[in-house]
This record gives C-alpha cells, sequence and structure tokens, in this order.
C-alpha cells in the first residue's frame, strides 16, 4: 500500500518535471517559424516538391548548427496546388493563423503576384525563390516592396545568355512558352534580346500548364521553316516538346530558358537521343562547386541531397529552396529579433554568399545570380557559357 | 499546306479516341446511375500509373500489363461502387456527386504519396521515330493508341448492344424501376456500370499515359474535357460521347493550329457553348420532359 503510493508520487513527480522542463524548453527555444508556399500538387508538383526538399536540407544544416539566435528554425509548409488564388489563401493561413515573419515562395510567377498584395498589407516579407516575371520586382505592382527575390527575372537571363546569342547561329526562332506570367514575361525579354542579335522571332506559341501534347504547336513552327525553338517552361514539358520535336521530324537547335530544365533532368526525361544538343540556361551546376557562391554550401548541399536519396534531376531546382532559407536565416540573424518589420530591414541590405552567386538587393528587391548556359553533349552535362552573379552586380552598378 | 492540315487532323483523331473512351466512361456513368463522376479522370490516372507500375517498375510484359492495368482499375471502380456508391444511391444527385469529388481528392493524393509527383515517363516497347507518309510523321506508339481507341469502342458498342448484361444495362437506361419488376438485377447492373466506366478511363490513362507521360495530376484536365465531350454529345448519349470526343479533339488541334495555341483549351469550349446555343441538349441528347 504505501510502496505503491510512494510509486505513484515519484512518477507524478517526475512527470511534472518532464512537463516542467519541457515548458521551459519550449520557452527559451521555441522555434522561429518560416513560412514556405510551394506547388506540391497539380501539375508542376515535382518542381515544388525539389524546392520543399532542398529547404528542409538547409533548415537541417542550420538547426544542426544550433539554429539562428539559439533558436531552431521550423519550416511551415504549404500547398497552393499550382493554383495562384490557393497560394492567396494559403499566404492567409501563413499569416494569420501561424503568424510567420517571412514567407518563401511560391514558385510561379502567377502565384507570387497573387500574393504579393495581402502580404504586403500585413507587412510580411516575402523571399522569392523561383519566379521570374519582370513584374514581381517593377516598384508599379503591388506589393513590390515586400519583395526581396533570389531567382533572375528573364531580362536578366537573357542579358546573361544575350553575349551567347549571335554564336548560337540562332536566325528564325519558334517560341514555345507557358501561357502565365513568366512565359509571358520571358518572350517579352527574349524576344528583345534575340532582335537585338540579328535573329527574328517567326511565331510565338503559348501552352497551358497542364498541356502534354505540343504536335499542334510544332506542326505550325514546321511549316514557318524555323531553324531553332526556345523554350520556357519546366523540365517534363520541355522534355515532352524534345520529343515531340524529334517524332515530327523538326530538327533544330533547341534553348530553354528559365533554370528549372537542365541537361540531367531532360536526358532522363526525354532520352539522350532527344535531348542531344539541347541548351539551357541554369543558375547552378552541381557538378562544379566552384561556380557557387559559396563552393562549400554547395558541396554540402548537392552531398545531403544525394545522402537522402532524392531524385538527381531535382538537384538544380532544389537549390532555389536551399538558398532561400539561408538568405531567411542570415537576414534574422542580422534582423537580431524574427519580427518581419526586423527582416524586411535586414534584407534590404544583406549580402549573403549562396548558391545563386551573391544575393543582395538592388532597390527593387532584385538579386542577380550566375546565369550558366549548359548543353547536352555525347549524352550528358557541359558547360558552354558563363556570366556570374559578380559581373552582373559590376553591370547594374555601371549603369 | 495540306500536309500541315492532314497533320494537324490526323493529330486531333489520335488525341479525341482518348476524349472518347473517357466521355463514353462517364456518359454511361451518368445515363444509367444519374452519378455526375467527378473522379473519372482519376481512374484515368489510375490506368496510367498501373501502367507504369507493371510495366515499367515490374517488368510485366506491355500489352499485358496495360490489360492487366484496365482490369485492375474497372477492380478499382467495382469497390468504389459497391462501398460508397450503394450507399448514397437513394439521396439526391448532389450527395454522390459530392461523394466522387472527395475520391478525387483522396485518390489524387494518394498518387502523390505513393509515385511521388516527379512525372514519369513510360518507356514503351515502340520505336520512338515517326513513321513518314510523305510530309505526314505519326510515331507508332500515337497509331497503336488510335487503333486500341477505336478497338474498345466497338468492344463496348457490341457490349451494350448484343450481350445480356448489356440489355440489362439498356434497360435500366430506360427506366430503372421497370427493370427491376422485369427481374434485372439492378445492383449487378450499377456495380458493373461503374467498373465499366472506370476501365474505360483507365484504358484511356494508360494509353495516353503511355504516349505522353503519367503524374499524379494528370487526370485533372482529362476529366475537364471529358464533360465537355459528354455534354457537347449529349448527356447519356453513346454515340455522342465518340463524335463529341474525336470533333473536340480535331478542333483543338486545328483551333491550336491556325488561330492561337493560347486559347487551345478555351477553344474546346468555345465550341461547347455554341454548341448549346443551337441544341441545348447536345448533339444527340433527346429533349428530356420533366414529369
Amino acid at each position: 500500500m504505501k510502496i505503491s503510493k510512494v510509486i505513484t508520487l515519484i512518477v507524478l513527480a517526475a512527470f511534472a518535471g518532464v512537463l516542467a522542463a519541457g515548458a521551459l524548453q519550449a520557452q527559451t527555444k521555441e522555434p522561429i517559424k518560416v513560412g514556405m508556399i510551394q506547388p506540391l500538387s497539380g501539375p508542376i508538383a515535382a518542381a515544388g516538391s525539389y524546392i520543399t526538399n532542398g529547404a528542409k536540407i538547409a533548415v537541417e544544416r542550420i538547426n544542426a548548427k544550433g539554429g539562428v539566435l539559439g533558436r531552431p528554425l521550423e519550416l511551415i509548409i504549404e500547398d497552393n496546388k499550382s493554383d495562384p488564388a490557393e497560394t492567396r489563401n494559403a499566404a492567409e493561413k501563413l499569416i494569420v493563423r501561424d503568424k510567420v515573419p517571412v514567407i518563401i515562395g511560391a514558385w510561379g510567377s502567377s502565384m507570387t503576384l497573387a500574393m504579393m498584395p495581402l502580404a504586403a498589407q500585413h507587412g510580411i516579407p516575402l523571399v522569392v525563390e523561383t519566379s521570374s516575371s519582370g513584374k514581381i520586382t517593377d516598384p508599379k505592382t503591388p506589393g513590390q516592396k515586400v519583395v526581396s527575390r533570389i531567382s533572375p527575372t528573364s531580362e536578366l537571363e537573357a542579358v546573361g545568355a544575350g553575349a551567347l546569342i549571335p554564336t548560337l547561329g540562332m536566325k528564325k526562332i519558334g517560341y514555345l512558352a507557358v501561357n502565365t506570367d513568366w512565359g509571358r514575361g520571358a518572350v517579352a525579354a527574349f524576344g528583345e534580346a534575340f532582335k537585338k542579335n540579328g535573329a527574328t522571332v517567326e511565331a510565338v506559341e503559348y501552352v497551358g500548364q497542364a498541356d502534354t501534347d505540343f504536335y499542334a504547336q510544332l506542326t505550325k513552327f514546321k511549316a514557318a521553316g524555323v531553324d531553332s525553338v526556345v523554350i520556357t517552361d519546366d523540365a517534363p514539358k520541355a522534355a515532352k516538346m524534345l520529343q515531340q520535336m524529334k517524332e515530327l521530324g523538326l530538327n533544330v537547335k533547341v534553348l530553354v530558358t528559365g533554370g528549372s530544365a537542365w541537361p540531367d533532368s531532360i536526358v532522363q526525361l526525354a532520352g539522350a537521343k532527344a535531348a542531344e544538343g539541347a541548351m539551357f540556361i541554369n543558375f547552378f551546376n552541381p557538378y562544379d562547386a566552384a561556380m557557387a557562391g559559396d563552393p562549400e554550401a554547395s558541396r554540402a548541399y548537392v552531398e545531403d541531397w544525394k545522402k537522402k536519396g532524392l531524385p538527381w534531376i531535382g538537384v538544380v531546382e532544389g537549390m532555389r529552396g536551399f538558398d532561400a532559407v539561408y538568405v531567411v536565416a542570415k537576414a534574422i540573424e542580422a534582423a537580431k529579433e524574427p519580427t518581419a518589420p526586423k527582416i524586411m530591414a535586414a534584407l534590404k541590405t544583406l549580402e549573403a554568399r549562396g548558391l545563386y552567386g551573391l544575393n543582395k538587393f538592388d532597390q527593387n528587391g532584385q538579386s542577380y545570380c550566375n546565369i550558366i548556359v549548359t548543353q547536352v553533349k555525347d549524352g550528358k552535362y557541359s558547360v558552354v557559357a558563363m556570366t556570374p552573379s559578380s559581373k552582373l552586380w559590376e553591370m547594374s552598378a555601371a549603369k | 499546306m495540306l500536309a500541315e492540315l492532314v497533320q494537324h487532323i490526323v493529330n486531333g483523331l489520335i488525341v479525341g479516341g482518348g476524349y472518347a473512351l473517357m466521355g463514353i466512361g462517364l456518359t454511361l456513368i451518368f445515363g444509367i446511375m444519374r452519378v455526375v463522376n467527378f473522379a473519372h479522370g482519376e481512374f484515368f490516372m489510375m490506368g496510367a500509373f498501373f501502367l507504369f507500375t507493371l510495366f515499367s517498375l515490374w517488368g510485366v510484359n506491355f500489352f499485358l500489363a496495360s490489360v492487366l492495368s484496365v482490369i485492375g482499375v474497372g477492380l478499382v471502380g467495382a469497390v468504389v461502387e459497391r462501398v460508397i456508391l450503394r450507399r448514397l444511391r437513394l439521396q439526391p444527385i448532389e450527395i454522390p456527386m459530392l461523394a466522387t469529388v472527395a475520391l478525387s481528392v483522396i485518390i489524387q493524393n494518394a498518387a502523390i504519396l505513393l509515385w511521388d509527383p516527379s512525372p514519369k515517363t513510360i518507356r514503351h516497347v515502340f520505336s520512338p521515330l515517326p513513321l513518314t507518309l510523305g510530309p505526314i510523321h505519326v510515331v507508332s506508339i500515337r497509331i497503336f493508341a488510335g487503333l486500341v481507341a477505336v478497338a474498345l469502342i466497338l468492344g463496348s458498342h457490341l457490349l451494350i448492344q448484343k450481350t445480356r448484361i448489356g440489355r440489362a444495362m439498356r434497360a435500366t437506361f430506360q427506366d430503372t424501376d421497370m427493370a427491376r419488376l422485369t427481374g434485372v438485377d439492378v445492383d449487378k447492373v450499377y456495380m458493373f456500370t461503374f467498373a465499366f466506366g472506370a476501365a474505360l478511363a483507365g484504358a484511356s490513362g494508360a494509353l495516353l499515359g503511355a504516349v505522353f507521360w503519367v503524374y499524379p495530376a494528370m487526370g485533372d484536365l482529362a476529366a475537364l474535357k471529358s464533360f465537355a465531350v459528354v455534354i457537347m454529345g449529349g448527356l447519356g448519349n453513346f454515340l455522342g460521347a465518340i463524335v463529341g470526343g474525336l470533333l473536340l479533339g480535331v478542333s483543338e488541334s486545328l483551333g491550336a493550329g491556325y488561330i492561337s495555341s493560347g486559347y487551345k483549351d478555351a477553344i474546346g469550349f468555345v465550341l461547347i457553348i455554341l454548341l448549346l446555343l443551337w441544341r441545348p441538349q447536345g448533339l444527340f441528347g433527346k429533349k428530356v420532359i420533366h414529369r
């Protein structure tokens, strides 16, 4: 009787102790929440899953080294279902219910544009990791003032790749772009660059986000007699387009913009035959850490990606999530407290070397990253040329 | 110029065959069971994923794997009817409809968990090089998909017109109570109809999945298209679904080719609106007078 009472007491005391310790720990080491919105279902779910995986690798590395301001980071990931309206809903949930001080997102330009006014209304800083429509960092766009974008605009891609255009031998171009803010922005930016370099865009065709059949557009290109095709779309669709070009007997030069498609992903998705010779604009080279702004981080990221057994074709996309988390972490560190206004202010003056290159933000919140032109050569990854982030920063300073 | 036109029409007919298969399944389910099946796109997706799993992952023979995938989707359809829809049969039409919406979300997310969202290519047994007929290019997998679609459409027609279960289906379609009174096992007819409709969607998914690629959200657009096909052809009308499917495929292909590919999906729907203005009951639908 007595013994059982003692045991009960001991157990109760131990339990209370555990609870108290837990509460104490929670008080001192409460995690810092970071919101993230990515397409995890819908037609571009693959890209979103790569980016969240990259972000998780960054969070694990940061937390393993003691977190930020002595507190661990906690990533709260929301699915925008590849849809602008859902993106806004997700942002609302993160801001109002989870009370996150900063949001990373939201892959597609149309999706990012949809949540910008809401974030601005609540004064929540946005770190944009993928979107490349020029509108996002245009001061006329509602919500632009809360944006810090580490991914390049299509204009920047065109500038970075521009020097190369005359050497590619592209004269009559058929442009195939996804029918979103991203695709339409890229057509405008690259159209300009091509025109400057003496090439003409013969035909522009837009495709739906979930389209899989491009025979109609490609048949049109064939009839127009183009000598090259420029593609702005994600990797799976670019792969399908290349495959169908071969099927229709359209053997021309190909350049894929946007940074999501890269030699390895296209070789795997389309087969080496259809991919041969295709060129890509990329921002990260997983085979050469020295190209990144922070070679050590680059090496560690690629190693972790492999160690986790994640799909290799996603490593180039996943880097965006990794870099975005590091930018956020460094901004919180500099802000000294994890509140939205402090983080926003810290982002304005931040300089963080990352995988993209040198991440810092101009007066419109735009960063200038490495632009690497790659190509499938004999079924393998090869680099054609590179404009480093530092060169682009110099060019912009000179302007 | 003519070559381009013919190429557009050939492309459109092959894709249209897939739409028609989807449409037939949907229209049968609606016509006989009065169920608006919002999970139809997910059966389409399952057909493709079953083929991918059997053929690409487990190495089963391509043709055997295709047949097994279609049967597999049919079985899932039968289970769905037995476990979910049968319980809701006496409810108003929107209750089973909502159940299929839920089912669609559940199946699609289950597919994301099971197979991850990255698109998969089925490296089928056909040559990737095109067959050339003068200036027209067609790859053999597309010809195969087109022929199988035709065979399945004919097979479905024979099944409905010539077999015992087909007769029972037609009887249930005309008047459920009367059919029951004359000894038709209506439960069985419903279960068979749903399984058969699902299997047709699965077949379409397996065929188009092999031509294009396989990913969890692939059913969304396919479902939308099949609703368009069915409404165009007249709800519950078999011939309407076939004609509607081919019409949609060809008009999309021609529209994208000669008007603007940015409006490819819109063209189909503009066609539907025009058609419904002219014939509100659809191409082959009969006017329904409510009693």
